[in-house]
């Protein structure tokens, strides 16, 4: 199944085009990597996903249109600078979005004390949000990827923040996550980190997909670095 | 649903713990005993030339008064903050990323913060009755004053949904003077054509009255929902007012109001 299929995408603002004839597919179970560099269009890509803004062309998500609410069922989004509400405590907002994705009773306490755990985070469950240091507040963030049974898993921007310790801990986690079929959309630039853990990757440039495949078909014999520098230098002549 | 009433939730636990709330109630709780302790001084002296039920009712009035003010107040506060503290924190795309609509969305923030305004209303006017109750010793209150009630949480949840409006697409001392001059224009254009029939409404057409006219009638009419609330209040028997032509009015000027903010919002970048 193609959890996401965008066709024709595009999106301006203004005169600024951010998306241009975007198009691209991501098969259920793949951990996805979208790449490009800055100002590609990345954002503006998960935002048209999540239905933060509309676009133009056809965007599918779990076959649903992006504007209908349930296409978001299961799904679970990071941003890049994840953020709450300051006076929440890092249990309460994973008992929210426990709550949000359908869990309660048992079922909630078990799954806030596995993300808490996953996270190395149990020490901080009664902290408030304004108290924590920005990698525990993106820590707390990627706790919540964990709560309840999500299919879908987008993460934007996910190792901003992070230290070499959590970038670790989040490659483990995504391929554990991986492991248990889940998707997982990654927009990001950083390719040494998403070579290790994509298996499909697109490349975006000035808000078009200059190429996409399997992560073996876009780099061929050179490292994905190279490729994604010869790639986007070659577009932008 | 449960999605819904957990958004509810999550806004009345954020506007419970506004400062503004917290100071507004404080202030209101001073003037009350303040009110009170003033009249039960003064009591001897007013009780034997008016007697109970006209200091009473006096007390009331003064009261209530005042406590609608410090509503309306709150009510454009957290109209205003209500989405625009979600988009300023960057939180609206993570509610936004639930699968719940933007229509739910709007409608839980909005109806969360009318919760919480109704709730200080009811609690200052129930504090306020059994203070004036013990000191013009006999039970004031019951059923009218319930009713009078029930017409200004009426008029607040417009405030709040017309502030909340406001406060999306202006910084937040705009949007309170917005909404303010908001409440001032249709409270007088209501005062105005209250009383009028449609032929005398039409007659002697200029720009300015034809402004009022429309404000009258397209927006909800909280002028008339207020005077509504305080004739209640007052127990006057003959009222200016067709209730149900007046709630008809208020029910399809807010729905439409709420479909014009929801249009606009639906097409907003979050």
């Amino acid at each position: 199944m193609q959890i996401i299929k965008a066709q024709n995408v595009s999106k301006n603002y203004g005169s600024l085009t951010a998306l241009q004839g975007l198009s691209l597919t991501v098969e259920e179970g793949s951990a996805f990597a979208l790449l490009g560099p800055n100002g590609a269009g990345k954002t503006t890509f998960v935002r048209a996903l999540l239905g933060l803004t509309k676009c133009g062309g056809d965007l599918k998500l779990q076959e649903l249109d992006v504007s209908d609410k349930n296409a978001r069922q299961g799904l679970a989004y990071l941003p890049e600078k994840f953020n709450f509400f300051s006076y929440y405590t890092v249990e309460s907002v994973l008992s929210f979005y426990g709550k949000m994705q359908g869990l309660n009773g048992s079922a909630l306490r078990e799954a806030i004390e596995k993300a808490l755990d996953a996270l190395n985070i149990t020490e901080l469950r009664g902290k408030r949000m304004d108290n924590l240091s920005k990698g525990q507040v993106q820590r707390t963030g990627l706790a919540n990827l964990l709560m309840g049974e999500n299919k879908i898993l987008i993460l934007d921007e996910p190792f901003s923040g992070l230290d070499p310790i959590g970038i670790k801990e989040l490659k483990d986690l995504i391929n554990n996550l991986k492991n248990q079929g889940k998707t997982i959309f990654i927009n990001s630039h950083i390719l040494s980190e998403m070579e290790q853990i994509c298996d499909q990757v697109a490349i975006l440039n000035k808000g078009h997909c200059l190429v996409q495949g399997s992560l073996s078909e876009v780099k061929g014999s050179k490292s994905l670095e190279d490729a994604f520098y010869d790639l986007v230098k070659g577009d932008d002549k | 649903m449960r999605k819904f009433q957990l958004l509810l939730l999550n806004t009345i636990q954020k506007e419970f713990r506004s400062k503004t709330l917290l100071l507004v109630s404080i202030f209101t709780v001073v003037i009350i005993f303040l009110t009170n302790s003033l009249l039960s001084y003064l009591s001897g002296e007013i009780l034997s030339q008016i007697g109970a039920e006209g200091a009473a009712q006096g007390s009331t009035q003064a009261l209530v008064f005042i406590i609608n003010k410090f509503t309306s107040l709150l009510a454009i506060v957290f109209g205003v903050n209500c989405i625009k503290s979600d988009i300023e924190n960057n939180v609206a795309p993570l509610m936004l990323s639930f699968p719940v609509s933007r229509m739910e969305y709007i409608l839980s923030r909005v109806l969360g913060s009318w919760i919480i305004v109704t709730i200080y209303y009811f609690v200052s006017v129930i504090i306020a009755q059994i203070l004036l109750s013990s000191s013009v010793g006999s039970l004031i209150g019951g059923p009218h004053l319930l009713g009078a009630m029930f017409f200004t949480a009426l008029s607040n949840l417009v405030v709040i949904l017309v502030a909340s409006f406001m406060g999306l697409h202006m910084p937040k001392i705009m949007a309170f003077i917005m909404t303010s001059l908001f409440s001032v224009l249709v409270t007088a254009s209501n005062g105005y054509f209250k009383s009028k029939d449609w032929s005398t409404m039409t007659e002697e057409m200029n720009v300015f009255k034809g402004v009022g006219l429309g404000i009258h009638a397209i927006f909800p009419r909280i002028g008339n929902i207020d005077d509504i609330g305080r004739s209640i209040l007052l127990k006057v028997e003959d009222m200016a007012f067709n209730i149900p032509m007046e709630l008809g009015h208020y029910l399809v000027t807010l729905i439409l109001f709420f479909s014009f903010f929801y249009l606009i919002f639906s097409r907003r970048e979050i």
